[in-house]
This record gives structure tokens, sequence and C-alpha cells, in this order.
């Protein structure tokens, strides 16, 4: 803290009593040789009684002139000049006073240059104190974390500025102040919100005070402002705009995260896995919006408590409820309609709860597409989610969450596909002591899929097919804070898997199916973990973290034995070990260290690095190029050894103009072994050996990742630039497991350009307009490159694995809404969007292949052609109205 | 809202299929040798056509291949050379014998191929034939480029076949010859001669190798409702003149005794000419064959040794001829050359078939 000019520190003494402000100014410029320049028709018409007794000047003058038309400011150290108030830029323009928290007193405006606050940030339901909570002003950057006791104590300049109050959990608190001179302001967190409008993105620069990186905190103010594809705001697709994270395909909601096959991403829904994101062909995501309370997603840079996944994670939080009264969100579109409903149990009101649900009646938009399987399609799904809050007491909280999921659709008249999640968890809370606090997690999910094949010519060939996956997991994590400068957390977590590879089951009586069963896997993996998030220095910060992984897969199971001098297939089995139930017929297990780094610069910049290892014994598996419902899981197993990644990454974190801008710059390079690959023709369904069809693979991705976002004003947004390469190599010793003779090759994700822009703007009130524009690389493709004939008809011969590149991928979407009140008295709240997907109809290549028969498709083209295929050719609009009471 | 849903209506409209030609840029790459080679109980069909693979956007070529040998070899260790036609046709004077072993061996420009060792089916048969009224479903687009479906009216042909140990797999080829005739009107002088005349349709013309084997997951002893061909009631689309007349069909079906490697290989063809790109359609695979250059292991060759057991089946059908409730289908019992087309003034030509 340090005083401004001396001029504004001398001492007035004397009686000043009915005289005017002018006779004042001219008294004080005779006696105290402090000359003051205005206009004499700009001094208001007043009489003072005053006597001051050793009072600074500027408290004089605040006392004065409070609430008089003209303001002043200080001038070469001997002169005051005073100015109408309406260009006084000491006041925030547009601030709303009555939400902006003053801290000293007013006579000492302009006194101080700098002022420490000092206060506590507490839990705002059970008045608990939050340890390692955030205060950021995100103007400068400069930032701190509270003690365990939730106490932080932070030097910023005098001034009207907003501070950004976060823990993680908790929504994001931006309060105003007015901070005069040294003071004290404590902050309320709720860990839950009722206004899904205020969730904002911002990339890792915004944790200041960490060591995190390639984290983005998804809290979606941007995703409000996002263009609503076919009437929803999607959490995933607003992901997918963000550096390093690329979208499958067209309408897909799988995503890659640095070039990682889409099940190298954890999801979590309040701590359970959804094995299943995507509903109605990855049109819609699984996840409701209206009952998303925040999003952390790691592309890298994952804490020890995180392991499962070796790409990124996905860590949903679903909202509790609002504990003040019941309220409604809902949304009416043209595709799907959806309701939630959530507030307090009426006489206990600390505990919540919510309900909701979403439906379509999509098999309209199906029809209007010009390719013929999709206009021959149906397609059906809901979901209802569900949680109840119960907060126990002052130290304990049990939160009780559920989500069901059912999806019906068939791509043609004879095969009906339908799956489903049920996902359920349970997260209790407890602050053991000041410094301790325990997080409970329990967690179970549930993915099945049915395929009913009905046969074109004999019903009794008419059969189902069902595979699926089960699991469970408990997490206890302890999070204790022994001094300020540490927060240590340690924990262990149990996770149990079955997987049901596949059973067939006739679909009517009589039937010529016999019912057949691939044997269930399974597995369990035991992960201790232990990390510490500490401030080295002042300017640095470190985070170490580790977790050791045991997996043992289990019996009852055979596992074949092969010769060791040919590949695996069923001529080179030697003999078979059988495994009783419970029996461990195969353990993997490692060491999965996690680091990172943070360097503070001057002028708000960090530089941060990271490294991670981490182990993945549960894989998808497809040959497919997008996720599909039909792909099933697999776990590790005697042949099949887990996905190993090593991740090391770099970045420059840095906010400019006073914080309305934050870039970043982040490197990355990661190492991949035991990918899987197919061997040419492998049938994946049914197969009681998979290990048979499967080709082991190595493999690299780097990238370099550039983002620029402008925070606030009507205009804002982000661009965001990915150069990023995805490498993969089958290095084994037989021929029949090689692909492309033992070379690199283009992983079928490989999209070295990848460009998103996101541009919102408000241009009144009520209405506001938002945008965004994406451009990347073509997906690598396998292609006809020459041809022969055999029995009289054309053949093609494929190029080597990926060797060409589809057309680049482009697309704009708009979408611009209208607010019918914005009156906060009114309980109604409504609003009317109108967006289109694909503004200018381009018609993005989904795939490209050869066909030799036209009649499949259309008559009148071509036989023996190449043709590229696009699902969505054409703009989509929508029209959706979403309400709140 | 009226003007804004037809703005957007109209915009929709602008854009036609989402389905269009693609040419991509290729590379030059060495040409591939193709082995093509169908081994039957019939030695009439035997050949083995050797040739190589052209870049995408060329011309199919015809070049024969010079200083190629190709000997058909008997697990017992017999060796037969086969004749050299010239244009990479080869023949073999030797009729193999189902339930035997062989391998096809070939020689070209010092490298040695060799297929894997092939055991003949035994002979193949059908167990019964019938035909039902089916509806064929065809897309064509119109001129804003939305497709519209075309309805055909006809009757699907069916068979039924054994399942056993030695034989479970097949491989179907048809032949649909349309007789008609012109019947000239009467004159004071008698009656002019009728002209007989026939056309003949052919399964390659429809695209897809017609395979049967047993159904997914079925354990049924039978292929049973297995489709072969499908005749429109429209017969018109087929004859030049509305004198022409329908006269019923022979249907010729020629059914090969396959193996399961050669039942994947054709399915394999099979996915490729009927590929989507669709949503979750699979990764492509590349078709490859049981012939490899054992000098070189690195060397590919394409085709494929088929070894299959043959017998021919003839029908009479007439799908307009109502006999005891049912459409005529006979089976028939004699197996004349028949030419591709041709007609005949007064008798009628000596494959004759009547209702």
């Amino acid at each position: 803290m340090g005083y401004a000019q001396n001029i504004q520190e001398k001492i007035i003494n004397g009686k000043f009593q009915q005289i005017s402000l002018e006779q004042f100014f001219k008294t004080i410029e005779k006696e105290y040789g402090v000359l003051f320049y205005y206009q004499p028709e700009w001094i208001p018409n007043i009489v003072i009684n005053q006597d001051f007794k050793q009072k600074p000047l500027i408290q004089v003058l605040n006392l004065l002139l409070d609430r008089q038309p003209i303001a002043y400011q200080f001038f070469q150290n001997n002169s005051v000049v005073l100015y109408p108030k309406s260009g006084d830029g000491r006041l925030v323009a547009g601030t709303d006073e009555s939400q902006v928290v003053v801290i000293g007193e007013l006579l000492n405006e302009g006194r101080y240059t700098s002022a420490v606050i000092k206060g506590k940030i507490l839990d705002g339901k059970i008045n608990r104190p939050l340890a390692g909570a955030t205060v950021l002003q995100p103007q400068t950057g400069n930032g701190t974390t509270t003690n365990r006791f939730g106490d932080y104590e932070l030097e910023l300049p005098t001034g009207s500025q907003t501070l950004q109050v976060s823990f993680i959990g908790f929504e994001v608190l931006n309060q105003k102040i007015k901070l005069i001179e040294t003071g004290n302001i404590d902050f309320e967190l709720f860990d839950e919100t009722h206004m899904l409008d205020e969730v904002t993105i911002s990339g890792g620069a915004a944790k200041a005070s960490k060591a995190q990186m390639s984290m983005i905190k998804l809290n979606s103010k941007a995703l409000k402002e996002l263009p609503i594809m076919l009437g929803e705001k999607d959490i995933i697709r607003s992901v997918i705009m963000m550096p390093g994270v690329q979208s499958v395909g067209e309408m897909s909601s799988g995503f890659n995260v640095r070039g990682g096959n889409t099940d190298q991403n954890l999801v979590l829904m309040d701590g359970a896995p959804a094995f299943n994101t995507s509903h109605l062909f990855g049109f819609f995501s699984i996840i409701n919006p209206d009952a998303v309370q925040d999003v952390t997603f790691f592309k890298g840079g994952i804490p020890a408590s995180y392991g499962e996944r070796v790409s990124s994670i996905m860590d949903i939080k679903l909202k509790d409820g609002n504990t003040e009264n019941i309220g409604i969100n809902g949304g009416i579109g043209t595709i799907t309609s959806r309701l939630t409903i959530d507030g307090p149990f009426a006489k206990k009101k600390k505990s919540t709860f919510l309900i909701g649900g979403r439906s379509t009646y999509s098999d309209w938009m199906l029809k209007q597409s010009r390719n013929i399987q999709l206009m021959n399609s149906v397609a059906h799904f809901y979901d209802l989610n569900g949680s109840v809050n119960l907060v126990l007491d002052n130290k304990n909280t049990v939160k009780l969450m559920g989500y069901y999921s059912k999806d019906v659709f068939n791509l043609n008249s004879n095969s009906l596909f339908t799956y489903g999640n049920i996902i359920s968890s349970m997260n209790w809370k407890s602050n053991i002591s000041r410094n301790l606090i325990s997080n409970l997690n329990l967690a179970f999910s549930k993915y099945d899929f049915q395929l009913d094949q009905k046969d074109a010519n004999l019903r009794e060939d008419d059969y189902r097919l069902k595979t699926g996956i089960e699991y469970g997991s408990m997490k206890i994590i302890l999070s204790w804070f022994p001094n300020d400068k540490h927060r240590v957390n340690g924990g262990i977590q149990t996770i149990g898997n079955i997987i049901f590879p596949g059973e067939i089951l006739p679909l009517n009586k009589p039937s010529n199916i016999a019912t057949e069963k691939v044997a269930r896997e399974q597995s369990v993996e035991l992960a201790p973990f232990i990390d510490d998030d500490f401030d080295l220095s002042a300017s640095t910060s470190v985070y170490l973290g580790l977790r050791y992984s045991r997996y043992m897969y289990l019996g009852p199971t055979t596992v074949l034995n092969y010769k060791p001098d040919q590949t695996f297939s069923q001529g080179s089995v030697i003999d078979s070990t059988v495994y009783k139930s419970g029996e461990v017929a195969h353990i993997y297990q490692g060491l999965e260290p996690r680091f990172s780094i943070k360097f503070n610069l001057r002028n708000n910049g960090s530089v941060r690095f990271g490294y991670q290892r981490i182990h993945q014994y549960l894989n998808q598996v497809s040959n497919t190029s997008v996720i599909s419902p039909a792909d099933f899981w697999k776990s590790s197993d005697v042949h099949v050894p887990p996905l190993i990644s090593d991740h090391f990454s770099v970045g420059l974190f840095k906010t400019l103009h006073k914080g309305l801008f934050e870039t970043s710059v982040e490197i990355y390079f990661k190492r991949l072994q035991n990918l899987m690959e197919y061997k040419n023709g492998a049938v994946l369904v049914m197969n009681r050996h998979i290990e048979n069809d499967i080709i082991n693979a190595n493999g690299y991705s780097y990238g370099l990742e550039l983002f620029l976002k402008k925070i606030s004003g009507k205009l804002n947004g982000w661009i965001s630039y990915t150069y990023s390469r995805t490498m993969r190599k089958t290095d084994n010793r037989f021929p029949e497991d090689v692909i492309n003779s033992r070379n690199y090759y283009p992983s079928v994700y490989d999209k070295p350009h990848d460009l998103s822009t996101v541009l919102n703007y408000q241009f009144s009130r009520r209405w506001r307009f938002s945008g965004n524009f994406v451009l990347s690389s073509g997906r690598p493709v396998t292609l006809a490159e020459q041809k022969y004939m055999y029995l009289d008809r054309q053949v093609v011969y494929y190029s080597d694995r990926n060797k060409y590149r589809m057309p680049p991928y482009h697309r704009m979407d708009v979408s611009i809404t209208y607010d019918e009140n914005l009156r906060k008295k009114r309980s109604w709240k409504g609003s009317w969007t109108f967006s289109v997907y694909n503004l200018y109809g381009r018609e993005n290549a989904y795939s490209v292949f050869y066909r030799k028969d036209p009649s499949v498709q259309l008559a009148d083209k071509i036989p023996n052609s190449m043709y590229q295929l696009s699902i969505i050719g054409v703009p989509v609009p929508t029209l959706t109205y979403n309400f709140r009471f | 809202m009226r003007k804004e849903l037809l703005y957007i209506v109209s915009i929709a409209l602008l854009f036609v299929s989402c389905e269009k030609y693609y040419t991509p840029k290729l590379d030059k790459v060495e040409k591939i040798l193709v082995v093509e080679s169908h081994i039957t109980n019939d030695r009439r069909q035997n050949f083995v056509r050797i040739s190589t693979t052209d870049g995408y956007y060329d011309t199919l070529s015809k070049q024969s291949l010079v200083g190629v040998s190709v000997k058909l070899i008997q697990k017992s260790g017999e060796t037969i050379d086969a004749f050299d036609f010239g244009n990479g046709y080869f023949t073999f004077p030797y009729t193999p014998v189902p339930g035997d072993e062989y391998k096809l061996v070939i020689h070209h420009n010092q490298d040695i191929y060799e297929s894997d060792v092939v055991k003949m089916p035994s002979l193949p048969s059908i167990d019964s034939t019938y035909t039902e009224f089916k509806i064929q479903k065809t897309y064509k687009t119109n001129t804003i480029g939305s497709p519209i479906i075309i309805e055909t009216p006809g009757r699907e042909m069916y068979i039924d076949a054994p399942i056993s140990q030695s034989l479970k797999y097949y491989r179907f080829a048809w032949r649909a010859v349309l007789q008609w005739t012109i019947t000239p009107p009467s004159t004071p002088f008698g009656a002019p001669p009728s002209t007989n005349g026939w056309l003949s349709l052919y399964d390659k013309d429809q695209g897809l190798i017609n395979l049967a084997g047993p159904k997914l997951y079925s354990s049924a002893n039978q292929i049973k409702k297995h489709p072969m061909l499908s005749i429109p009631y429209k017969y018109e689309v087929y004859l030049d003149s509305k004198e022409k007349n329908k006269h019923g069909w022979i249907i010729i079906i020629d059914q090969y005794g396959i193996t399961r490697e050669s039942y994947d290989f054709h399915n394999e063809l099979n996915k490729q000419f009927t590929a989507e790109g669709n949503l979750f359609d699979p990764v492509l695979a590349q078709v490859k064959g049981n012939i490899h250059c054992t000098n070189d292991s690195s060397k590919v060759v394409l085709g494929f040794f088929d070894l299959s057991s043959y017998r021919q089946y003839r029908y009479y059908f007439n799908l307009w001829a109502i006999e005891d409730g049912k459409v005529i289908l006979r089976k028939l019992d004699k197996y004349p050359y028949i030419p591709d087309s041709g007609q005949t003034v007064g008798d009628p030509p000596y494959f004759w078939e009547f209702p």
C-alpha cells in the first residue's frame, strides 16, 4: 500500500462557515498554495458549513464533492482539476451500484494506488470454509488460493474491478468490487446453479494459481451463446470447438482429443462413466444440458485421482437442485423437447431434488434426407435424469444421481438397433476436520446394446444379438491441507467390469437360430493414488502425483495357447488353459506418474510443463471409422495388453489488454503403445478369441495448439487453431500382422489443420447473435487405386491404408435469440432461438467409397464409380422456444 | 412466419443430392498380377486367365502376358499343363474329380505363384425351386435431386438347397431366356407363319455375385428360400416391338459347390460392390485371395483359385399363365445349347418350350 501524490495528503485545518464552494476553493488556493482549475458555471451553488481538523485534502474534497455533479483530479502535485461528473472515468460505465461491494471509506477514494483485501471463502450452503478456493482478478491475472481455513489475502490496484472466485465443483462467482483501501470481504460459493445461462468456457489460463494445464473449465455462458444445433445446446459439441479437440465426423458426438480414439475419453456424470455418449446416430449427446452444473475437461495434465482412459477426462457435474423454490426449465423444438424440475424438499430446505427428461420426434428429419438409407430409417430416443442432494449436517452432504436412456433406430428395414445407458452414483462429502475432507464416490454404469436382425426372406432366421458392459467403482479421496502452501490428495479407487461380448437368441418360434453365447469377461482394477499441489515459490507452482494401477483379468475363462513361431490363429493353437471363476488369469500393473509445473511470468503470463502416463484396460472393439452403438468393449487379457500412453506438453499462457484477451500456446507429444488394429476382413462380432483378428500397433501424436479469446464486451468469442499429426505403425513379427509394410501411416483421426472460431454479438438487450465457423483438413481415407476384371465384373484394389485424404471440411452455423422478458420480477422467462446448422449448405464428405451396383442407391448413377457421401449437405434450420420459471 | 418458411424451403431445395461423384487425384502405382481361375467338373467351363491391374482412371487393357506357364497339380503329384490360348487365357485338357485336392502353379518372369491346396467339393444339388409375388423397389432422382421410388411388380424365384458336412456353400449364376412370338393376322389366303424369337438376361448384368451358405447363427441343415432372380410382369421393357408377345422364360441356373474360402472371397467382392459409405460402415477391407508368390512374400498377387463342383438346372417359367392355381414353373430335363438371341419363322427353335 502506498500514498499517492503528496498534494492529496496536504493537511487542511480551519473553519469554513457559510461560504460558497467557489469561495472555499479560493481560500484553499490562497492558504495552501493549491491551484484549482475549473469553469465557474460547473461549480454548484451550495453553501459550506464545515470545520476541518488535520484532514488530508483528498478526504476534504471527497466529503465536499460527494453527490455533487463535479469530480476532481490531482494534477502536477500542486493543482486540482475540476470537471463535470458525467465524464468521470472512475465510475464503472453501466454498473448497477447495488451489485458493487465497496471496500473502504469513500472519503479515501483515490487516496491509495493499491490495497489488500482479506477474507474467507465459504460453502454458502453450510457455511463451511473452502480450502484451496481461488480468487482471481482476470484483468491482471493476480490471484491467490485460500488456506486450509478458507482464508485468503490478495493485493490489488484500487478502483472498480471484477473478481472471479472459484472452487472445483462450485459455481464460479464474478463479484464486482470498488476497492478504495485495505479491507475485508468474504465470499460465498454454491455448489449448484439454477442459471445455466451464466456458465462460461475458459482455458487453462483462468486457473492462474495452479500448475494445471490442458484443462478446460466449461462453465457455460459460452454454451448459451453457441449456435443451437437442432434445438439444443450440446456440451460435447462446445468442447469440440476448443484447440486439440476434434469431431469424429459430421453429426457425431464422439470426439478425438490430441489424436486419441473416441474410446480413450472418459465421460463421467457425477463420477459414473457413460459408455455411449450419443443419441440418434450421434446427432445429440446423451447429456441433458438443463441438468448440467459444470464440466471440467482434461485433455492433458490429468490429476492422479483419475485414470482408466489415456486421452481425456470429461467430468460433468450435474445440478443438485434449487435451494430456494421450485423451478422449471424446458424447451420445445422442432426435433426434441425437454423439461427439468428442481427445488427443495418441503420441510428441509437445504436438501433438494432435480428431475428431468428429453424426448424426440425425429423421424421427419430423416425423411428429408437425400440419402435413401436414411430416408428409409427411423430413430427415437428419450432419457431421464434425477438427483437428490441431502445436507445431513453442516459437515456432511450426500448426493444420489440416476440416469436412464434408450435409443431405437434402424438404418434399413431389416435391422433394429436398441441401446441404452443406466448410470447412477452416490457422492458423500464429509468435513472430517478443519484441514481434512473426504469424498466418497460410488458409481455404477450399465450399457446394453441389442440388434434385432430380420431375414429378408425367412422369418425362422430372424435373430437377436445382445452385447453389454457393467461397471462398478468405489473411489475415496482424502484432501489434506497441512499448511497454506500444500494441498494433498490421497485415495484409492477400485473398479470392476463385466463385459458381455455377445449372445445370439432366436427372435421367433419356430426358429432356425440356435442360442449362442460368448463367455463374459471379468476384471478388477485397484488404483491407489496420491498428489500434492503446492507453491514452490511466489512465482512457481508444482503438481506432483502418482497412481499405481494393478489390473487383474479374472476367470472363468479359457485362454488359448498359440505356437510361438506363428501368428495368432485357429491353426496355431497348441492347447488351452482353463481358469475357474474368480481365479486370476493375468495381471498387468504399472506406475502412472503425473507432473506439472508453472512459472509465472511478468505481465500476467505463465509457462507450464506437464507429463502423464496412463494405462487403459478397456478398449472399444470397432472397425468402423466413427463410433457406433454396436461397438462393444474388450478387457485387456492374456493376449491383449493394455494401452499405455506417455503424454508431454508445454504451454505459454497470457492475458492481454488488462485481461480483455486470453491467449495460450501449447505443444504436446504423445506416445501410444498397444493400440488395437484389425486384420484384413476381421470378424469382430461373436468372436470367442478376438486376438486372432487383432493386430498390435504403436503410434504417436504431436501438435501445436493456439488459442485467442476475447472475454467480454458486446462482441466476444474465440479462435483456436491446431496443427497436429497422429500416426500408427504395426511393427509385428508375422506378415499377417503388418499394415503398410511396417511403415508409419496416418490414423483415421489424423487431421493436421483444425480451425474453430466462435463469435457472439449482443446487439440489443433482447437480441443476440452468435455464429461459429470450423475448417479442418479432410480425414485420411483409403481409395481405389487400381482395377481389374474378375467374373466379368470390375473389381478395385485399394491403396495403402489411409494414403489419401478427403476434401477439407468447413461449416458455418448461426443462431439468433430473442429474449421475451427481462424483468426480474416476471417469473416466466422465455426466449425464441432460430438457428441454422451448415448455413451455406456445404456438402462435406462424410465418406468416399467405390460402388459397383448403382441400383443399390440411385438407378441413374454410373456403375463402377467413386462417390462422396455427405450426411448434412443442406442448411438445417431449427426454431426452439426455451422457458424457465 | 410464412415468408420465413418459404425462404427456408427454397434454400433447402437449391441443394441437390448429398451423394456425388468423386474424382480424386491418384498416384501412378506398379501393376499387380491378377489370376482368375475357375476349375469345375465341367471341362468346358474351365479356364485360367492371367492379367494385370490397370490404374483406376485407365481404360482396362487386354494385353497378353508373355512368358507365363500354368499348371494344375493334383495332391497325388500328377501335373496337368494348361493350354495357352494367348491373351493370358489358359485351359486344361482335364476334368478334376470332386473330393480330390489340387493346387495351381504359375510361373511368370522368374516368379513362382502358388495357390493354397483346395479340395474340390462334392456335387451340388437343388432341393426345390418356387416363386412368390414380390414388388421390386428401385430409386431414381427427380429434377431437383430428390430420390423417387419406382415399384416393379413381379415374381421372385427362390431355391432350397441342402447343407452337408462336405458341402455348405454355393455360388449361382443364371441366365433367363425370354421367348417371344409374333403372330401375324390371318389373311384370306390363310394364316402366315408366326415368328418365334428369344433374348437373354444374365446375372452378371445385375452386379452382385449370387452366394448362398448357412445363415449367420442358424442351425438349419438346409438353405431355405434363397433368392435367385426376379422376373417382372411387365415384359415389354425387354422387347423392342409391341407386336412381340411373351411366351414364357427358360431359366438356366448354374450351381457351383464352393469352399468356405471361396465363399468368403466372393462375399468380400460383393461387399465392395455394394459399399455405401454410410454411418457405421466397416473400414474398407482389401480383397485378398489364396495365391501367393513363393519366392518373394512381399509381392502381391490378386485373384483366386476357385475349384468348384458344378451342376446345371433348367426350368420353364411362365408367370403369366396359371395352372392349378399356380404360375407355371417346370423343371426341364434337356440341356441344349441356346444362342444368346435370335428368331425363327415358322417352326419354333429346337429348344423352344411351351406352357
